[in-house]
């Protein structure tokens, strides 16, 4: 078994062990913080759903660039405000893991011109892609924008061009802590005591 | 029936003296009992409580009260039977009732009194499967994305469509609503 094998391994092992209730409290814990420090609507906490297993965001958030529910952000250190999180998780119940996942970070940075930035974490159900390695079963996005990332290098072929990499386990509300911290400095986490 | 965090926020907040969440086991109703305290008004008194006669101690009005029966169906007979007191209660008590156990159906077929003040707030998120439901969101998946759930599901193994946030979560929904 290689690297990449062993890689999908570990993080089907760390999938299980989970339940909706307990994801969607950790994300909301993060986000009540995020409210605190006046980067999103204290509202959000009122703004999750599920539906056949799967944890959403409702009609009751607002509605993202693609219509589609999202949380408005602002006050971030190094995106304009006007950014924007979109997440979903997906639970089998019966064998208490988590599906899948993907939880994305889009906004334009704070420098001149304001180029377009996003971030993503994905978790996939099952393998996709040629292989565990250049398309890891978790994995991060992070470039302009997914539109203008993930086309064809070519004219006539399917070639998708899509740079994912490869993360060892992050649950939901750990892919949330990194998507904020890299937006802003006072998101990093606590460091641990020192033995 | 309601999924909605932001239907148990209002009713944690609000004055309705009983509200329901229904737990699917022991794990779920820990994690229930934690989402409650994380939602409960800032600075409100919560309390947990196997006892649900806590109900209707007037020490407790202003509680959010989080009760966890150990008999669930005998719970719902006292609620039931006692209706008039728990009308004075300005915080909710919170039954927890195991998902599709007998306290669930005595609470649908023999207490009418307490569906009264409830009038359907009730949480649960995690609500079993219901097949035309099912049916109804296999349609609408059609008409919007122009393709069966299924198809979605293959086109997008097949790396064939945008790997886009948007399309993650489509594919998520189109994963549960599939025919295999």
């Amino acid at each position: 078994m290689n690297t990449w094998h062993r890689l999908a391994q570990h993080v089907d092992e760390q999938r299980s062990g989970a339940t909706l209730t307990n994801v969607q409290s950790s994300l909301l814990r993060r986000l009540r913080r995020a409210a605190d420090l006046g980067v999103c609507d204290r509202a959000v906490q009122g703004w999750f759903t599920t539906e056949a297993d799967q944890l959403t965001l409702s009609n009751a958030a607002p509605a993202g660039p693609s219509r589609r529910p999202a949380i408005p952000l602002h006050n971030l250190e190094h995106l304009v405000d006007g950014a924007y999180l979109t997440l979903g998780v997906t639970f089998d119940r019966s064998r208490r893991r988590v599906e899948e996942y993907s939880i994305q970070l889009r906004g334009s940075r704070r420098i001149p011109c304001s180029t377009p930035w996003y971030a993503r974490v994905d978790l996939d159900r099952v393998a996709r892609g040629i292989g565990p390695c250049s398309h890891a079963v978790l994995h991060t996005h992070v470039g302009t924008t997914p539109e203008n990332d993930d086309v064809p290098s070519d004219g006539g072929e399917r070639k998708r061009f899509s740079t994912r990499v490869p993360t060892p386990w992050l649950s939901p509300a750990d892919a949330l802590d990194w998507l904020l911290a890299v937006a802003d400095r006072r998101f990093e986490p606590a460091q641990p005591e020192p033995r | 029936m309601s999924a909605s965090t932001g239907d148990l926020l209002t009713r944690l907040g609000g004055h309705d003296p009983v509200v329901i969440v229904f737990y699917r086991d022991h794990d779920s109703q820990t994690d229930l009992l934690e989402l409650c305290e994380l939602l409960a008004p800032s600075g409100a008194p919560t309390l947990r409580s196997g006892a649900v006669e806590d109900a209707f101690r007037g020490e407790y009005k202003n509680t959010i009260l989080l009760v966890t029966p150990a008999d669930e169906v005998s719970a719902v007979r006292t609620l039931d039977g006692r209706r008039e007191q728990l009308l004075d209660r300005e915080a909710p008590a919170i039954l927890f009732l195991l998902q599709g156990g007998s306290a669930e159906s005595f609470y649908n077929t023999d207490a009418p009194a307490l569906a009264s003040i409830v009038r359907g707030l009730t949480y649960d998120p995690e609500p079993p499967p219901i097949e035309t439901d099912l049916a109804r969101r296999r349609a609408e998946f059609r008409q919007k994305h122009d393709r069966t759930p299924s198809e979605w599901v293959r086109a997008w193994r097949n790396d064939e469509l945008p790997d886009t946030a948007d399309n993650n979560l489509v594919a998520h929904e189109a994963w549960t609503l599939r025919t295999r």
